[in-house]
């Protein structure tokens, strides 16, 4: 006789998983038992593990950045030092009804709609092989989010989250090589604190207050004696309009991208930005984004990296082109080009926008294949041109990736 | 050459011998003996419910009715409430087990309504999808099954499935009650992932199983059907859609760079695999069909999900529009003798503005904006929107969906089942669209969509406008929920019209109309010509306080749905229509004066109006 309800047993994640689970039993064959009472009893809970897997090479063509010559030389092909690196992941993630337990004894004000719980464990490679610190935890999307049954398209994500400043990801990005101007510039699209969003007629804002840690889940000494924090906002249109726009802001202090792509110690920041994104029909889409700001207003310029000791203003802006080639003359020839995805970014950030070679330039092709559900295969080439004075060296380089996220 | 006919009868006298002016019911017609339903005195059956039907006897018909009359918080306010728990309907859907790992598990089901028992009285059935082997196969052992639930005509349900012999195993999709052979009795066709099955009602509350005589069976995975007169000669031909070229372990498909960019991330989407060609079956008038899709004119390229037939260009000829998947939809003008045209760029139903094939699920017609004209309305996936196009004569459509209001919401929301009805009968067009995401796991990939979604209703404010009013409607109906399939109906024949939910993997949501304030309604049962249980394609033409509304008998339409063949007009205060005018197809024509309001009316082309059995509450 089929139960329709299962138990999980994780425990770690407490009342959330070992309330009972149905919605993905394994069939038996035999009809549903009618509950009995008069009233039914609907599945309130989906929730779902995934593992994932990412193998990262790079072959430079100066050497990579970060690493010492010790320990690698130029034209060396190497684990990539470069976010998304070498890695193992999992992933927990589950959305609930009102009628959950949980979502009951918030007293139907409130509700736990959702919660994703993505932890990596990644391979640095700057760090040396026979050190523990050559392995560290990273997450990208660890949160619970909170509705209200009240209005609309309100909602607060605790945890981890995308700050919402500049572009919004459409869909949360997997394995993705190519990452948003913030990355190249504050360090991390991802942030720990908490996020609430809401509507403004058909747009959306977004306030955010986190850390600024960056995506590491930091202990917390991290971020009081630091002294680091990180305000974000953002007006925009909603992600599922073809044609999307925004401002955002972004006030505090945070971390310094250092050379390898590594966080220094944290600087005092401004950020003013605008994006636009735009699906040209499904195959093809665009982005675009700019952003001012400065770093080290707040008399801390010295620790700004690649500044001269005065608070200057600095800029960047970022376009990308993703295309999935809409050729084939039959269905199963469309299919097959389908399979295959290009992409083409170039970023520059304007370290101080009153020197004339303070900006570093980047441009990557990527191609990616889809080999199964779970597999694609990237190779991305990276030419770093036009670098600033003192921030690294021109360079080339190839990086592949071999990425599984599966079931 | 149609014969056409014009009678004036007037209706005023035949109803009001009949209504008896008080809140008793009038007289229903007793139930047919039969497995499902044992011959007993009216009084006697009345003691069998109430003694086996304990919980229900709480939601009491006449309470109900109170609650009815003043809205559930007794001050007029209209609500949709769920009455599942109480209906005793306790069908639950089962996508064949396990998690959600491929297409076919998250396509769901339809429902169907229909007077299989013709006593007056919405029954229910619900396909039931199955356990399946890698190759598709039914696997061996025990399966879940379709079920058919019984009317008790006191706000509860019987299941009756095994009685009536419809429990073959099945992955089953969808379903049209119909009446094909003509005997006056609803069949039940049954689409499926696999053969199709046609049932016929043996007329004692059984069916037998007829499939393989009359030819109708396939081997693909249909979706959604429609029987309609395609050449008018009185008999019912029948539209399958079908869907994928699907296996749940095909070699050589796998989720393509594109898909999972769409967030296909672990199984394939729509997009990766062939389509399959839809069939259109020729009614022969024996009890067999006749392929004919090939001489028909029907188009190979197709993800077919939803199907209506309507009368586009009034010419009395049912034309063709299907929803497909990720493929251009289909818009097929009937030429007469069997021959279609599809003309859906030509019209401007095909894809969006952009020129996009959109993910078409559901589809419905009607006359929103009251200008006579059939128009149609079409829900999509996320990122685009339920499209709602205006017919504007010559087979010119002019998507309108912004200008309606109904676009802003439907960008994140995949809309499912949808169905055009006057919820409230003020005499306009309201819509009514069930979502549910297609990804159980989008809530952990996007900030703004989520897997469970909310139906909306959209109420016609007049001027073309719609408004969204779900949460003025109730908490049960702001429930979110994974939507698939929607029938409407008057399941406790009180005038307005209920809602049936499927929700995949999950029991239905059953919504009672409990509408609120006075407005009146003018409900017509109408046969086809020939003793034809329904007649499907009928055109009404109904004139009250100086407008007028046209509505088509056309119960097959939604997604993978049967609705309610019945035709109801809201009257708003209006006390009496002053005209009907019906129209048969092959052009019987009918006109009648002086419509009362608040009745069931039984329209035939070959006999007198007469109030039917199962009355207004």
């Amino acid at each position: 006789m089929r139960n329709p309800r299962r138990s999980c047993g994780v425990a770690a994640l407490g009342l959330l998983l070992s309330l009972p689970v149905s919605g993905a039993e394994a069939g038996d064959g035999e009809p549903p038992e009618p509950p009995g009472a008069a009233e039914i009893e609907r599945t309130w809970i989906h929730w779902d593990f995934r593992k994932e897997l990412n193998l990262a090479v790079v072959y430079s063509h100066e050497g990579l950045p970060g690493l010492s010559s010790s320990e690698t030389g130029v034209d060396h092909l190497e684990l990539s030092p470069r976010f998304p690196r070498t890695f193992i992941g999992a992933e927990v993630e589950g959305n609930l009804t009102e009628e959950a337990p949980v979502n009951r004894l918030l007293g139907g004000h409130v509700q736990l709609a959702a919660f994703d719980f993505h932890l990596r464990l990644e391979v640095d490679p700057t760090e040396p092989t026979n050190e523990l610190d050559r392995y560290e935890f990273m997450a990208q999307d660890f949160w619970i989010r909170l509705e209200t049954p009240h209005i609309d398209r309100l909602s607060l994500r605790i945890g981890q989250v995308t700050v919402p400043y500049g572009v919004n990801p459409v869909l949360a990005p997997r394995g993705r090589f190519l990452l948003p101007i913030e990355a190249h510039d504050v360090g991390f699209k991802w942030d720990w604190g908490g996020v609430l969003k809401g509507p403004l007629g058909d747009y959306d804002w977004e306030l955010g207050a986190t850390t600024g840690a960056g995506m590491q889940p930091h202990p917390p000494h991290y971020v009081f004696e630091e002294d680091a924090y990180m305000l974000t906002a953002r007006l925009g249109a909603p992600t599922y309009w073809d044609f999307q726009y925004g401002l955002s802001g972004l006030f505090g202090k945070s971390p310094t991208l250092m050379l390898d792509k590594r966080l220094g110690p944290p600087v005092s920041r401004w950020r003013a930005a605008g994006d636009l994104f735009y699906k040209l029909l499904v195959h093809t889409m665009l982005m675009g984004q700019a952003f001012v700001g400065q770093d080290g207003f707040d008399g801390d310029s010295e620790k700004a990296f690649g500044m001269d000791g005065d608070p200057n203003l600095l800029a960047g802006f970022l376009v990308e082109v993703d295309f999935v080639p809409p050729f084939g003359s039959t269905e199963e020839s469309r299919r097959e080009w389908q399979n295959w995805e290009l992409n083409a970014q170039l970023a520059s950030v304007f370290f101080d926008l009153e020197r004339h070679d303070s900006d570093n330039n980047s441009l990557t092709l990527e191609v990616a294949r889809s080999l199964t559900d779970k597999l694609t295969l990237r190779l991305d080439w990276v030419h770093d041109f036009h670098v600033a004075t003192g921030t690294g060296v021109e360079d080339d380089a190839i990086f592949v990736s071999l990425y599984y996220y599966g079931r | 050459m149609s014969v056409t006919r014009v009678t004036i009868g007037v209706l005023v006298g035949l109803v009001a011998g009949c209504a008896g002016g008080g809140p008793e019911p009038a007289p229903r017609r007793a139930p047919r003996e039969g497995p499902g339903r044992p011959a007993a005195a009216k009084g006697q059956q009345a003691d069998r419910r109430k003694a086996t039907r304990e919980p229900a006897a709480k939601e009491s018909k006449p309470a109900r009715q109170d609650a009815a009359a003043k809205g559930e918080a007794g001050d007029g306010t209209p609500r949709l409430v769920d009455v599942t728990g109480p209906s005793g309907v306790r069908f639950r859907h089962d996508w064949g087990g396990g998690k959600l790992d491929h297409v076919l598990k998250t396509a769901g089901a339809g429902v169907g309504l229909g007077d299989y028992d013709d006593d007056g009285w919405l029954d229910i059935f619900f396909p039931q999808g199955a356990v399946l082997t890698p190759d598709g196969a039914l696997a061996s052992g025990a399966q879940p099954r379709s079920m058919l639930y019984r009317n008790d005509r006191d706000g509860t349900f019987t299941d009756v499935t095994r009685a009536a012999g419809l429990d073959r195993p099945a992955y089953a999709t969808g379903c049209a009650f119909a009446d094909h052979d003509g005997d006056g009795r609803l069949d039940l066709y049954v689409t499926c992932y696999g053969p199709n099955i046609l049932y016929t009602n043996r007329g004692d509350g059984t069916f037998e199983d007829v499939t393989e005589k009359a030819g109708v069976a396939g081997k693909e995975w249909s979706t959604s059907s429609a029987f309609a007169d395609l050449e008018n000669d009185g008999d019912l031909d029948l539209y399958v859609c079908n869907y994928l070229d699907f296996r749940p372990n095909m070699v050589g498909v796998h989720s393509s760079a594109l898909s999972k960019r769409e967030g296909w991330h672990f199984f394939p989407g729509p997009r990766d695999y062939e389509g399959v060609a839809d069939v259109l079956y020729r009614n022969d008038g024996d009890g067999t069909f006749a392929d004919i899709s090939r001489d028909a004119g029907l188009a190979p390229n197709g993800k077919g999900l939803g199907v209506v037939f309507t009368d586009l260009d009034a010419d009395g000829l049912q034309d063709i529009y299907v929803a497909n998947d990720k493929t251009p939809n289909f818009l097929y003008r009937n030429r007469g003798g069997c021959k279609l045209e599809e003309i859906a760029f030509q019209a401007g139903v095909a894809v969006s503005p952009d020129g996009e094939a959109t993910a078409g699920m559901g589809v419905d017609a009607g006359d929103y904006d009251g200008d006579g004209r059939i128009d149609l309305f079409v829900t999509n996936m996320v990122f685009e929107y339920n499209a709602l196009y205006r017919n504007r004569g010559g087979w010119d459509f002019e998507d309108v969906t912004q200008a309606a209001g109904l676009a802003a919401d439907s960008y994140r929301y995949v809309g499912w089942g949808t169905a055009f009805l006057d919820l409230d009968l003020d005499g306009l067009q309201d819509i009514f669209v069930v979502n549910g995401h297609v990804m159980d796991y989008v809530d952990s990939m996007s900030q703004s969509m989520s897997y469970r979604q909310d139906p909306f209703v959209y109420l016609n404010a007049g001027g073309g406008k719609f408004r969204r009013v779900s949460s003025e409607y109730g908490p049960d109906v702001s429930r979110k929920l994974v939507g698939r399939g929607l029938a409407v109906g008057d399941l406790d024949n009180d005038g307005d019209q209920d809602l049936v939910v499927t929700v995949t993997n999950d029991y239905p949501l059953i919504l009672e109309n409990r509408r609120g304030g006075s407005n009146r309604f003018a409900a017509f049962d109408v046969r086809g010509q020939g003793g034809q249980r329904t007649g499907i394609g009928a055109v009404l033409r109904l004139t009250a306080g100086g407008r007028t509304q046209v509505q088509e008998v056309r119960p097959h339409r939604s997604y993978e749905s049967s609705c309610d063949p019945r035709v109801f007009f809201g009257l708003g205060s209006a006390a009496k229509a002053d005209r009907l005018e019906v129209t048969w197809p092959g052009g019987v024509k009918r006109t009648y004066r002086n419509v009362p309001t608040g009745k069931f009316i039984v329209l035939s082309p070959d006999a007198k109006p007469r109030v039917a059995a199962g009355p207004p509450r």
